[in-house]
């Protein structure tokens, strides 16, 4: 865990609490209708198939899913100039075998090894004692 | 074409709006990068607004007074101002309004106020509605001043997010990827722009570039480059809309019709939650659009089509219908799109070359439009220009592309 982590943080809500909280015991969840067995993400009031919550729980993913479509960071802009030392860098849009998509960084090897189809799974990192980010590494 | 029957859209057949509507006059003021340095203005959002209304004042040739009791609308601006926006605005400028509106559709903020302007003077309610967009992008000197959408602050930017050319490149690479699109292709787009920009003298990039410039451009976020983008600007564009009654009392070659329009929020084409990111809703608007206009593509003589980013011209070319989906790129290598073209496809540059004035960039298009079918284009003036299709986009989704598409069809 990095002291004094400088670069945006997510605004915890009690409509994202769960998420986050989730993330920090390294289990990667996300809302999902029982009525509609929809997964909803990111995270709703309601379902966006049926418009009720009554049916809505936080359910736990493989974290295991493959690269939809992705970019390399090659500059930053004004209000991330903390991202500036890690450019150039991936961040991806990951198709989960259960079906949602997140955006998040592919770490762990160089963005040059990288291709839309590329199997990959979720690795955890701790960065404030309130954040943990869940990013994805390389299968 | 015919000239009666044109109104919003609606495929609902209760619909009353079956009265066609007009535009009487238009005001675009001058650019500017806010560059002092290199003797370039910099002048506040108050100061655009104002000009782009004395100047579509004058090009219709009424008295603000006129506007009394009437519609009016605007756009957001990007740089801060309270969230109750109109009503500042209004005190600005004089103007006292029994319809008033403000857009926050982002790139389709000039359509969402031509669309509800519409609507306001078909029912009755108004005469005519002036509508004005004017941002300052350039002027923002603090990161507060940039305003973010939730899931961009939550579940992007903690991520390394970095505004829209970063949340562009998922679509652009992915449409590379599905359809075999070569960046040969999407620059043509660049470039068959910057050829008509270099006959706009309001243009903020005029000098001609070659494909192998875009080729070599900066890369920003791949495969976005700089020559993929279009370029901010301060700037103010503001355009009159009146009801079919109030616009006989102008000159006839000075009145364009809008002959139909239709918009499409939140398209999302597949599954929800998987939806194919090489879609906008102008595949559902345009066919909308043109059903109540009654005209086919081959009755189109030229577009403007929404330009945040090259690629997005083809893809909307393929949601227009000018080609399958896909077939985009190979479309636009195969026809000259510049003004003089077989299909000129924003003939005054567009974002990427006149400059993207912040909220009203989507206005940037409707004005373009409206000085084609009236034939004051002067060196850059489209042969034919009966009917003219415009386009807007704004506001780009998580894990989708844009969450507001127009089309609108317009004509003498």
């Amino acid at each position: 865990m990095e002291s004094k982590y400088d670069r945006p943080l997510p605004e915890i809500n009690s409509l994202t609490a769960p998420f986050w909280e989730y993330c920090k015991k390294h289990e990667l969840r996300m809302q999902f209708c029982r009525r509609c067995k929809e997964w909803i993400w990111y995270p709703k009031a309601i379902c966006p198939k049926c418009g009720k919550n009554d049916q809505m729980v936080w359910e736990r993913l493989s974290g295991k899913g493959s690269i939809y479509s992705y970019t390399v960071i090659r500059q930053v802009i004004d209000n991330s100039e903390s991202f500036s030392k890690d450019i150039p860098f991936v961040i991806a849009l990951i198709e989960l075998d259960e079906g949602p998509r997140i955006y998040s960084n592919i770490v762990g090897v160089s963005y040059e090894s990288i291709s839309i189809g590329d199997r990959v799974e979720v690795v955890f990192e701790d960065v404030t004692n309130e954040i943990t980010l869940p990013k994805f590494k390389k299968l | 074409m015919q000239s009666g029957n044109a109104y919003i859209g609606s495929e609902n057949p209760n619909g009353t709006l079956a009265r066609k509507f007009a535009i009487v006059g238009y005001g675009e003021t001058e650019v500017s990068r806010a560059r002092v340095d290199k003797g370039e203005k910099k002048l506040s959002v108050k100061e655009y607004l104002g000009m782009a209304v004395s100047l579509a004042l004058e090009d219709a040739g009424i008295e603000k007074k006129e506007l009394e009791n009437q519609g009016f609308g605007v756009t957001g601006s990007a740089y801060p101002h309270a969230e109750i926006y109109s009503g500042e605005v209004v005190q600005d400028l004089g103007i006292s309004p029994k319809f008033l509106i403000r857009a926050d559709t982002g790139g389709n903020s000039g359509a969402t106020l031509l669309s509800q302007a519409g609507m306001a003077v078909s029912s009755g309610l108004v005469d005519v509605v002036l509508c004005v967009g004017a941002d300052t992008p350039m002027n923002i000197t603090y990161p507060g001043a940039v305003r973010e959408w939730r899931y961009e602050a939550d579940f992007q930017k903690p991520f390394g997010m970095m505004g829209p050319n970063s949340q562009f490149a998922f679509i652009m690479r992915r449409h590379m990827h599905q359809y075999g699109t070569r960046l040969e292709e999407i620059g043509k787009v660049s470039v068959s722009q910057r050829e008509n920009a270099s006959r706009n003298k309001n243009a903020y990039l005029k000098a001609p570039i070659t494909i192998e410039q875009y080729m070599s451009s900066r890369p920003i976020a791949d495969p976005v480059k700089l020559l993929d983008a279009c370029i901010q600007v301060n700037g103010g564009l503001a355009f009159i809309v009146a009801s079919e009654e109030y616009a006989k009392r102008f000159p006839k070659e000075k009145v364009v019709w809008v002959r139909g329009m239709a918009e499409c929020h939140n398209y999302r084409h597949g599954s929800a939650l998987s939806p194919d990111l090489t879609y906008t809703g102008i595949t559902v608007c345009s066919r909308e659009a043109f059903r109540i206009a009654g005209i086919e593509q081959k009755d189109v003589n030229l577009l403007q089509i929404y330009d945040d980013y090259a690629l997005a011209v083809i893809m909307q070319l393929e949601d227009l219908g000018f080609c399958a989906k896909g077939e985009g790129g190979k479309f636009v290598s195969e026809h000259d799109i510049t003004y003089k073209g077989d299909l000129p496809i924003n003939t005054g540059g567009g974002q990427l070359s006149a400059g993207q004035p912040g909220m009203a960039g989507g206005m940037v298009h409707i004005v373009e439009g409206i000085r084609q079918l009236r034939g004051e284009a002067k060196e850059r003036q489209v042969s034919r220009a009966e009917v003219c299709v415009v386009t807007s986009l704004g506001c780009l989704e998580y894990n989708n592309t844009f969450a507001h598409a127009s089309t609108i069809v317009m004509g003498v």
